[in-house]
């Protein structure tokens, strides 16, 4: 089953911008978030 | 038979000094392995990341075979704002606070070759028949922070980081 709630386990939108660098979503093949990490702006 | 292994922690420029038979390993702000963690600590308040750790897992003693080697972590996102990412690598690069771009790292298994008898860096084969000493390639980690992180100052729960090997 689809999880229907919105994820945030950076508790930061994805795209937010910190710095010099970004965070990016993790999702699995259903679309579900499943981690995060933070890369550099424009990586 | 049987070998023995031991986790080796690579610091410095392009993470190439090893410091041996490495009995823990702490996420802080500063490239080596004799500091104290709570002596360079992650800010949260301020997005901080922990230093780029490197580690292999090193093989001795004799064996037939050894293949199938794989790396994962328990929890990769102990809590929110806090994910732990990591990446199997064949080259060293000098440890940073910037972000390495890796994905969160793995809970079932990063796969990893074994690399030589001198140095965790390189494309290595996915088995190995020799003896003696064997570096697996280096698994590279670090703790990234936000400032959603609602549990600091203070220590975070530790983190199990285990290889897995297929042995004869």
């Amino acid at each position: 089953m689809a999880n229907t709630e919105i994820y945030q386990p950076c508790g930061l939108a994805e795209g937010t911008v910190i710095g010099d660098e970004t965070v990016v979503y993790e999702r699995d093949e259903n679309g579900n978030v499943t981690g995060w990490h933070k890369a550099p702006v424009g990586a | 038979m049987a070998s023995t292994q031991t986790w080796s922690e690579f610091n410095g420029t392009g993470a190439a000094t090893e410091t041996t038979s490495r009995a823990e390993a702490n996420w802080k702000r500063i490239d080596d392995s004799t500091t104290a963690y709570s002596s360079s600590p992650i800010n949260s308040t301020n997005n901080e990341n922990s230093m780029t750790k490197y580690q292999a897992l090193k093989f001795a003693g004799t064996w037939n075979s050894l293949s199938a080697l794989t790396y994962k972590i328990d929890n990769n996102a102990p809590a929110t704002g806090l994910s732990i990412v990591g990446a199997v690598v064949t080259a060293g690069t000098t440890p940073a606070t910037t972000a390495s771009g890796d994905s969160a790292m793995s809970t079932t298994g990063l796969a990893a070759n074994f690399n030589s008898s001198s140095t965790p860096y390189g494309t290595g084969t996915s088995s190995t028949t020799a003896g003696g000493t064997m570096y697996a390639n280096a698994l590279r980690t670090q703790l990234q922070t936000t400032s959603s992180y609602a549990g600091g100052p203070g220590d975070i729960a530790s983190r199990t980081i285990t290889a897995s090997w297929t042995e004869s």
